[in-house]
This record gives structure tokens, C-alpha cells and sequence, in this order.
């Protein structure tokens, strides 16, 4: 089992009242699996992403990632597991803006210590189409452009799991098609889980599963 | 569009902005209105004393004995107002202490009854009360001012020698009102009366020495004696050694150095101002990038680019004109700290001042500075293509190059402006914006360099860690690539450490120049040395196996012509527009000294022309040589033909030679020498110089000649330096408090950038920390970029002040340059010690930002 999620509650509270947003929340998602979560705004997708990712920290249950349990990890230990097994896309593109495309792919791998990165991300940006547009700033680049970036960045850390949040939220149709080809793709060829937040009926029907956040809780 | 309705929320919306640009302009203009507060208080402090320190309503006075048709043509022309008159005669001379074996340098005060007017001379008993049956003027008595009578460790009653006489100590003044601030003199004050002078045989040919008979007028004579009275009676008397006063005239005089001084520190408060007007622009510019998306939506909606402009600027005028009353309680606020400062440093108690409206023709250049600054930044964003921002592309309007450089233009010729009217100084005011522009301009050139360098390394480089590894790389990344920030940080942190170390470094290079044990130094110089008593002096120099390392004559003459053209005295006394105006026309006035050599003497050095013996001048001309800056200041040249008066004889000379002095060597100069042949048999006295010895004999040198020569005053060289530097390191000290208050603004401005950068950076804190970076390492990434960007700043700030410092040594006092690495050590230590407060209270803000806010965005 490559990520998973029991019993998970999170609430967040607001003007003095507590409002559940997850409660008890169960999620098995294996080895290679791309699984869609889907649910109207405000259901906790994000908030489910952000604890899948141990970006936040549940108010009960726990998280395991490849056999490792995330909950009750420091801040440190967290974020060296992020950057071992994950990769993280979000709608906002969210690349470093003082590095080039480039070195925005390199940073994951760099950041696990590995020096001889520059192939393999120039590899990842020729498999996103963007050899021309390595040493361009990330405000040099289009929104679909920046997007194929941060999936390339993703995935430059040979994660065992991706996390997007409707990563193609801030793009129009058909660049938005083309990015998620590009994505499912990668995930495949890499044999990476996929864990998909999106609002779009049509990339969720693409995973092998899609799982309805509703009242806290997923449902098939 | 209602214009109050957008102002209020405008504030509303964007309050911490405002406040942080409006807390900016505060401390710039705080610094500014303290110094014209310190300077009203001062002026108003020596205006309240006028009549205290001339001691009377008018004066004639001449450094030379009044003749007597002068005294009765002043006496005609005020005889219908006057209702008494004393004479005053100030001299320096030496006072001999017996029983102490001491003899050393003051200020002879001698006073006939009557004196002063106005003001009192303090003593223990009260105020003395000089009548004709004073103790001082019928019995063989000397009042010492207290600061003698410590010095001279005597106490009431001891024998003192004052020239020729033996007096008592018969009392001490413990303030006299007509002495003005004593932070500046250099001998005390001891006070004889006019009938002991034929006691002390003091007074004699070329004895240099201030004679005034003063004046007690009626209460309505104001209203005759005004300045074109006065100004009638110079011309009537046509002698530049003539002087008339009136009390407005001697405030004037007296307040001359404070001002001087107060320009200086009005210098430094514009460093704070600059250094506030670039935080200024670094948080407009950065509010009115966030405010793009804003403007695009109401020019898309029809507002006019003026209105635009307008809706943009009126908040910033709204700050500027909220932090001008902050600013007044500002400096209301910091006004007691420093004139306890000043009052520890130089014993001047200045009066609580109001707002200090002098500072009100300086707003609208501040003002015009503020918004030439920022008007590009406004263009910007008037200029935005709206439908681009309005897809979400952030991207400002191009302002074209020449507009950009018209509103640059207008900002240098605002902050000429203000420079001059600081330093009420054209050249100074010039010297001050070329220094701020060279100095920004070698920051602002290091900085693009170094990204420029930085870049091409980078894009060469294989991966993002390189030698600093991947903390510094992902830093070193984040400072080239954010120029703006990066240029503006260095320059507000660097133009600081550029004053601190000037400072620093000038007392460093003038305090070795006056303390070097050179052994062309002399140990003592002495002054007064009548024409038959030059061959004693070398008979007893030689008895006692001193050496005598100079003895030069001194004959007083006035410069009457120019080419054979009148050399005319100019305004006496009148209000000057600026310092040079005022300098040309007081050497234009003075009588001078003048001398007579063979060649140069050692402390010289020729620059342009030949020496004496190669000269060839016209017959009934005599060769001259003028020293560089003397010469410079009156605008003469190579070859022209001077005339001197001397005692009513014209000597005619001609100029071979300019020469540089250097003046620190304390052997007997004059800006003017003849060749031999010309001055022999004018009145004179002469000026000598005795070589090193030790500290011992000197002193007892000192008070052999004092007893063998007592009109010869001798000056411990080595105490006089020691005065001086004292002098020095006071002012420095004063000024280098501004620098200080600059620096602390450049600090304060950074910690405002800093913290609106970090705000600005939390997704990018967010993303590093969802990339697996630990949130120690992302807080010291910020952390050190920071303290980085500082460690670049304070140390080229201090290497650029160094470098001013020593090109005014070399140029200005034309010393030898010292560089300090302690000092420049200390600069960046202690700067970064403060930039690093602000920074570690936003440390804890960066360590908890939780990477799920990434997720969280709409």
C-alpha cells in the first residue's frame, strides 16, 4: 500500500464555532493507483491533500506513507519525507519565482542532496515540452507553461506519491487536457500513485478510482 | 470618484502600508526639524545674550590701538545718544605662576570701570561691581577665571606675573556673561584693570591685540544706529582694521561657528532623510505593485491617467502631510536627549524651542524629492496594460527613458537644493550631493556587478548548490535575482556606514597628523617678540642649548590693490546667502600678516611659479609668494602685481610663487611672504619656533622665558594639538551622533523592507517547506539573505567612507590616509547586530507558516 489514511478528523474553527470539515476518514491508495477525489467547495479536498501530505496535522487519526507514519512527525522529519516520497502540484503553478524553470525542477533532488540532477531535469522538461524554456523565469513563462514546470518539478524526486490539487484549475480546456495527458503519462510511465483533486468530472473519470468527499468522509 | 471616500479606504484597506510609509517620512523628517530645532534654540540662546556678550550697545574696535581722530570722529557721530563709555583691550599673553612654577597661555581681558554694560561677571560673592575704587583698578590685583584657577591650581591671595608686574589673585569669576561658548577657546580668562596695564609693559609695537571703546547709548537710540548708519561710518572710515558692532552684530558673529557647526549636522540628518525617502519609495512602490490589478480595473472602466495619478498620489501627499506635525513631536521628543548630549559635550545649555519654522522653505524641496522619487512608480502603474493584468499577468506600464530621466533630474536638483540650503554653502552643498551620488553610485555599482558576474556563473552551473551548498545557492539566487530590493537595501543600510566611517576615519587621519612626534615638530611657539628682542632670545636660547628651529617677522599691512586695481573691503558684518560669499569677504577685510624669507622653509612646498632667487621682477617691485589657498579665495594669479599698505607706506609686489603650507607643522607661516629687500624697516614683531625636548625642560623653558621675556607669549604646541583634538573629537562626536541617527533610520527603513519582504515571501517560505527544505533551514535562508545583504552593505558602506575620508585627508588637509580595519570590522559587526533585532522578531513568523496555506489558496 503506497498512502494511507485512518480515522482521519480535522475541524477548523471559526468565530468560536467548530466546524468538522473531516471526521474519520478512511483512504487506501496503492502502489500505482490514480484515484480522483471529487466534492463540492468547502467539502475539505484540500484540507484532505494537506494531511495526505503531512502539510497540516490532524486533530485525530493518522497517515502512513510506503509503511512510515507521518503523524506525530516534526516539522523537519516531515519535510525530508516530502522530499523522498512526494510530489505535491497545486492549482496556483507555485514555483520559485528567483529560479529558472530549470533549476525550479532541479531544487527537489538538490534539496535530497543529489548533485548530478541538471540531466534528469532536463530530461523531465523535455517530457513536458519545454527544452526551449529551461532558463526562463517562472513570469516569463504562460500558466500552462508554469504548470508543466511544476509537474515536471514533481516528479524530479521519483516520488512514490503525487498529490494535485486541481492542477489544471487556472488553465483553459484544452491546455488543461494536455497538461493532465502530460500528467497521467508521467504517473504511469513512473509507476507513481496519483491522488487527484479536482472539480472536473471528466479528469476524475480518468483515474482508476474516484472517491466523493462528502460530510467529512469518502465515499466511492 | 469621491476623492475622501478612496482616501479612507484607501487607508482602511492598506493601513500597515500607510503607516509604515507614513512612520518613514517621520524619522527622515524628524532629523531634519531636530537639527533646525537645535539651531533656532541656539540662535535664539545667542540672541537673548547680544547685549551680554558685546557688554555694551555699540562698539569701535581694531585688532591695533585706536588712534585718536578715530575715537573723536566716533564719539561726534554718537555724542547726542551716548550716556558712558569704557575701553576693552583682549591680548593673549603669558601668566606666571610662582609658587606653582607654572607659566602658560591666556586671554588677557582688561577692563576699565564701568565694565560690562550689560551682563554680569559671576563670582562667589555675587556679582562684581566695577567701580573706579575697585580692588582692580587701584591695588595690584588679577581676577582669574575659574577655569584659570583650577589650571593654575591657585587659590586667592597667590602671587601671580602677568608681563612685567606682580600681581594678587584677588578673586574668580566663576561665569562671565561676555564670554559667549567656551567650548571653542582656547586659553582661560584672566581680567586686569586698564590702569595696571603700564604695570605688565605688555603693550608694545606689533603686539597683537584687540583695543574697542564701548558704548552706552540711550533707549531710543536704536532707531538711529542702524545698519546703514553703521554702514555709512565704515565706509567714512575706510580701514578694513576698523570695526563697528552693535549687539545684532556680535550674536551674529558669536552664533557664526554654531551655525557652521548645525550645517554640518544638517548634512547628516539628510543622509537619515535620504535613506527615509528610499524606504519611502521601496514601500510605495511596492504598495502600488500590489494596487496594479486596481488601477488596470478603473482605467478599463474609464478613469482618465490623470485621475488615475491623482487617486495614486493623494494617499502618499495625505502621509506626507500627517508625518510633518509627527515629525515636529518627533523631534520635540528627541530635543532634550540631544542637547543633553550637547550640553555634556560643549557646556551649552540651549532653551526649549517650538516648532522650528526655518524648516518650512525645506518641504516643498522635500516634498518635490519625495514625489520626483516616486512619480516613476506611479507611471508604472497608470501606464499598465490593463487587459494583461486583468488575465492575471503581473506586469507594469513601460515609462519611457526620457520621462524617467526628467523626474531623476528633478530629484537631483531638489536634493541640490535642499544640500545648499543645509549647508548654506554652494560648495559644500555641491561636495555633499556629488559625495551621496559617488557613494550611491559605487553601492548601486557593486550591486549590478556582482548580479551581472553572479548570473553568468549561475547559468553555467550544473546545479543550484554550489560552494555555499544549497541554503546559499537558493539565497545567492534570491539576491541577484530581485535587483530592486537588493540595491535598495545595500543602499539605505551602505549610505549610513558610509557617514559612520567618513567620521571615523577623518579623526583617525587628523588625529595621527596632530599627534605625530615629528621631530620638525616645535615644542613651543611663541608670539610677541618685540624687534630688540630677537637677539637676546637667540643669546638666551643658545645659553641654555635650545635649539631655535624658526624666527620669522610679522609686519601688518592691508592689500590696497589688485594690478593697480582697488581692492575694496565688502559688506561688514551684513547677512551672507552663503558661506562663500561670506569667507571671500572676511579675508578681503582682514588686515594681514605678512612676512619676509629668503626661500621656503621646510613645512612648504612650492606648487606653481619660481623660488625667490630665480624670480626676476620689475624695478621698485619686490617678489612675493602667496600661499595656494589664500591665493585661490582672492582670485590672484601668477604675476599679478599686489600693492600693501603698510602703516600708509605702499610696498608693491610681484607674485612668482604659489606655495602649499602645511600648516599642522606649527612653524611660523603666512600666507603672504616677501622676498627680503622690502618690509626690513616696518614695525614689527616676531614669531619663533624651538625644536622637541623633553617635557620637563620644556615646561621649565617655558617659565624662563616667562620670567626673562614676560612679554613673549609662548604656546606648549603639544597642548594646544591636545586642545584641538579635543575640539575635534567633540564636534565629531556631535556629528557622529546624526551619523548615528542616519544609520538607525537606513536600519529601521530595512526592517520595514525586510518585514513587507518577508510578508511578501510567505509562499515561497510555504513552498520550500512542502519541497521537503526544514523550516530552521527556510528561516535561516531569510535570515541570512538579509543579514547577508547587510554584511554586503555595511562593508562597502565603511570601504566607500574610508575612501572619502581619505580623499578629503589628501585633498583638504593634505594628510597621510590611515584605514582602520577595526573600525570597518566594528561598522559591520555592530550593523549587523542591529538589522539582525527586526529580523529575529519575524524569525518565529517564518519558522510556524504552515505549507497547507499553499493549498488553501483561493
Amino acid at each position: 500500500m503506497s498512502l494511507q489514511a485512518r480515522e482521519l478528523s480535522k475541524a477548523h474553527h471559526q468565530a468560536g464555532n467548530r466546524i468538522a470539515v473531516l471526521d474519520g476518514l478512511n483512504l487506501d491508495v496503492k502502489t500505482g493507483e490514480t484515484v480522483a477525489i471529487v466534492g463540492k467547495s468547502g467539502s475539505g479536498k484540500s484540507t484532505l491533500l494537506s494531511l495526505l501530505g503531512g502539510l497540516d496535522h490532524p486533530d485525530a487519526g493518522e497517515v502512513w506513507l510506503a509503511g512510515e507514519k507521518l503523524t506525530g512527525l516534526g516539522e523537519t522529519a516531515l519535510a525530508r519525507m516530502r522530499a523522498r516520497r512526494m510530489g505535491i502540484i497545486f492549482q496556483q503553478f507555485q514555483l520559485v519565482q528567483t529560479l529558472t524553470a530549470l533549476e525550479n525542477v532541479m531544487l527537489p533532488a538538490e534539496i535530497l542532496g543529489d548533485r548530478d540532477v541538471r540531466v534528469q531535469a532536463e530530461k523531465l522538461l523535455a517530457a513536458v515540452g519545454l527544452t526551449s524554456r529551461q532558463h526562463h523565469f517562472p513570469n516569463q513563462l504562460s500558466g500552462g507553461e508554469q504548470q508543466r514546470v511544476a509537474i515536471a518539478r514533481a516528479l524530479a524526486g521519483s516520488p512514490q506519491v503525487l498529490l494535485a490539487d486541481e492542477p489544471t484549475g487556472n488553465l483553459d480546456v484544452e491546455t488543461g487536457l494536455y497538461v493532465m495527458d502530460m500528467l497521467f503519462a508521467l504517473a504511469r510511465e513512473k509507476g507513481t500513485s496519483l491522488v487527484l483533486v479536482t472539480h472536473d468530472p471528466e479528469m476524475a473519470r480518468r483515474c482508476s478510482r474516484v472517491l466523493r468527499l462528502e460530510k467529512g468522509s469518502l465515499q466511492a | 470618484m469621491n476623492k475622501f471616500l478612496w482616501l479612507r479606504r484607501e487607508w482602511q484597506r492598506y493601513r500597515a502600508s500607510h503607516l509604515l510609509i507614513t512612520a518613514t517620512m517621520v524619522l527622515g523628517l524628524g532629523g531634519v526639524f531636530l537639527i533646525e530645532r537645535l539651531k533656532e534654540a541656539f540662535l535664539s540662546s545667542v540672541r537673548s545674550q547680544e547685549r551680554e556678550l558685546l557688554s555694551s550697545d555699540l562698539s569701535l574696535g581694531a585688532r591695533r590701538p585706536l588712534k585718536a581722530q578715530e575715537i573723536e570722529r566716533f564719539e561726534k557721530a554718537t555724542q547726542d545718544y551716548a550716556e558712558a563709555s569704557y575701553r576693552v583691550i583682549d591680548m593673549s599673553s603669558m601668566l606666571y605662576a610662582p609658587g606653582q612654577e607654572a607659566a602658560r597661555l591666556v586671554e588677557v581681558r582688561v577692563v576699565e570701570p564701568g565694565f560690562p554694560f550689560y551682563g554680569s561677571l559671576l563670582t562667589a560673592d555675587g556679582n562684581l561691581q566695577l567701580t573706579a575704587e575697585h580692588p582692580l583698578f587701584i591695588e595690584n590685583c588679577i581676577w582669574l577665571h575659574d577655569e584659570a584657577a583650577r589650571l593654575f591650581e591657585v587659590k586667592v591671595g597667590d602671587e601671580l606675573r602677568l608681563g612685567e608686574g606682580a600681581f594678587r589673585h584677588c578673586g574668580t569669576v566663576l561665569k562671565d556673561s561676555t564670554q559667549g561658548f567656551r567650548g571653542f577657546a582656547l586659553a582661560p580668562r584672566v581680567y586686569l584693570g586698564r590702569t595696571r596695564l603700564g604695570d605688565t609693559q605688555l603693550v608694545g609695537e606689533g603686539t597683537i591685540a584687540s583695543h574697542a571703546l564701548h558704548f552706552k547709548l540711550r533707549a531710543d537710540a536704536a532707531k538711529v544706529f542702524t545698519t546703514e548708519w553703521k554702514e555709512a561710518l565704515v565706509k567714512e572710515f575706510d580701514d578694513p582694521a576698523i570695526r563697528i558692532q552693535r549687539p545684532s552684530d556680535t550674536s551674529e558673529q558669536t552664533a557664526r561657528s554654531g551655525k557652521l557647526f548645525g550645517d554640518y549636522l544638517q548634512l547628516a540628518s539628510l543622509v537619515a532623510l535620504i535613506l527615509a525617502v528610499v524606504g519611502t519609495f521601496y514601500l510605495f512602490r511596492t504598495l502600488v505593485h500590489r494596487r496594479l490589478k486596481d488601477v488596470a480595473i478603473l482605467r478599463a472602466l474609464g478613469v482618465a491617467p490623470g485621475e488615475a495619478r491623482k487617486l495614486l498620489l493623494l494617499p502618499l501627499a495625505t502621509d506626507f502631510l500627517v508625518a510633518i506635525p509627527l515629525a515636529g513631536l518627533f523631534s520635540a521628543a528627541l530635543f532634550p536627549i540631544v542637547t543633553g548630549v550637547l550640553d555634556q559635550l560643549f557646556g551649552t545649555q540651549l532653551p526649549p524651542t517650538g516648532f522650528p519654522w526655518s524648516v518650512w522653505p525645506a518641504l516643498p524641496l522635500i516634498f518635490t524629492l519625495v514625489m520626483a522619487i516616486l512619480m516613476p512608480s506611479v507611471e508604472e502603474a497608470v501606464r499598465v496594460p490593463v487587459m494583461a493584468l486583468l488575465q492575471d499577468q503581473e506586469r507594469v506600464g513601460m515609462v519611457p527613458w526620457r520621462q524617467a530621466g526628467l523626474w531623476g533630474l528633478l530629484a537631483l536638483v531638489s536634493l541640490s537644493g535642499l544640500a545648499i540650503w543645509a549647508a548654506h554653502s554652494w560648495k559644500i552643498g555641491g561636495l555633499f550631493v556629488a559625495g551621496i551620488l559617488l557613494a550611491t553610485l559605487t553601492l548601486a555599482g557593486f550591486t549590478l556587478l556582482a548580479r551581472w558576474v553572479g548570473e553568468k556563473v549561475l547559468r553555467r552551473s550544473g546545479h543550484i548548490s554550489g560552494i555555499f551548498g544549497l541554503m546559499g545557492g537558493l539565497v545567492i539566487r534570491r539576491l541577484l535575482r530581485r535587483p530592486m530590493t537588493t540595491l535598495l537595501t545595500v543602499i539605505a543600510l551602505g549610505l549610513g556606514s558610509v557617514l559612520i566611517s567618513l567620521l571615523g576615519h577623518l579623526e583617525l587621519s587628523i588625529g595621527q597628523e596632530f599627534s605625530l612626534e615629528s621631530q620638525d615638530r616645535p615644542a613651543l611657539f611663541m608670539f610677541d617678540i618685540q624687534d630688540d628682542q630677537t637677539e637676546k632670545l637667540k643669546d638666551f636660547l643658545a645659553e641654555t642649548k635650545v635649539p631655535l628651529q624658526a624666527l620669522s617677522p610679522m609686519v601688518r599691512g592691508k592689500l590696497v590693490s589688485v594690478n593697480a586695481e582697488a581692492f575694496k573691503k565688502e559688506k561688514q558684518d551684513a547677512l551672507f546667502e552663503t558661506r562663500e560669499e561670506e569667507n571671500e569677504s572676511r579675508f578681503r577685510q582682514r588686515m594681514m600678516n605678512l612676512s619676509w624669507a629668503s626661500g621656503l622653509n621646510p613645512s612648504e612646498t612650492l606648487e606653481e611659479g619660481v623660488d625667490f632667487a630665480e624670480a626676476k621682477v620689475p624695478e621698485g617691485e619686490v617678489a612675493l609668494s602667496l600661499e595656494k589657498r589664500f591665493a585661490q579665495r582672492l582670485g590672484i594669479e601668477l604675476d599679478d602685481q599686489l600693492t600693501f599698505e603698510v602703516l600708509g607706506v605702499p610696498i608693491t609686489g610681484r607674485v612668482v610663487n604659489v606655495r602649499s603650507v602645511k600648516w599642522t607643522s606649527f612653524r611660523p607661516n603666512f600666507f603672504i611672504t616677501f622676498a627680503p629687500g622690502a618690509l626690513e624697516d616696518a614695525p614689527k614683531s616676531w614669531l619663533a619656533a624651538i625644536g622637541q625636548m623633553p617635557a620637563q625642560e620644556k615646561v621649565q623653558l617655558q617659565n624662563q622665558i616667562s620670567r626673562k621675556f614676560p612679554n613673549i607669549s609662548s604656546i606648549d604646541v603639544g597642548q594646544l594639538v591636545g586642545r584641538m583634538m579635543e575640539l575635534f573629537t567633540r564636534l565629531k562626536k556631535a556629528l557622529q551622533l546624526m551619523a548615528v541617527f542616519a544609520f538607525l533610520v537606513g536600519v529601521v527603513v530595512v526592517g520595514a523592507m525586510a518585514q513587507d519582504q518577508v510578508l511578501r515571501r510567505q509562499n515561497e517560505v510555504m513552498l520550500e517547506k512542502t519541497l521537503g527544505i526544514s523550516p530552521w533551514r527556510v528561516t535561516l535562508m531569510v535570515l541570512g539573505e538579509f543579514l547577508g545583504l547587510a554584511f554586503v552593505a555595511f562593508t562597502l558602506g565603511g570601504l566607500a567612507g574610508a575612501g572619502l575620508a581619505a580623499v578629503l585627508t589628501v585633498v583638504v588637509f593634505e594628510g597621510n590616509v590611515i584605514w582602520s580595519a577595526s573600525l570597518l570590522l566594528s561598522i559591520t559587526l555592530g550593523g549587523m547586530i542591529l538589522v539582525s533585532i527586526p529580523l529575529l522578531l519575524m524569525a518565529k513568523k517564518i519558522f510556524t507558516w504552515r505549507p497547507a496555506g499553499l493549498l488553501q489558496q483561493p
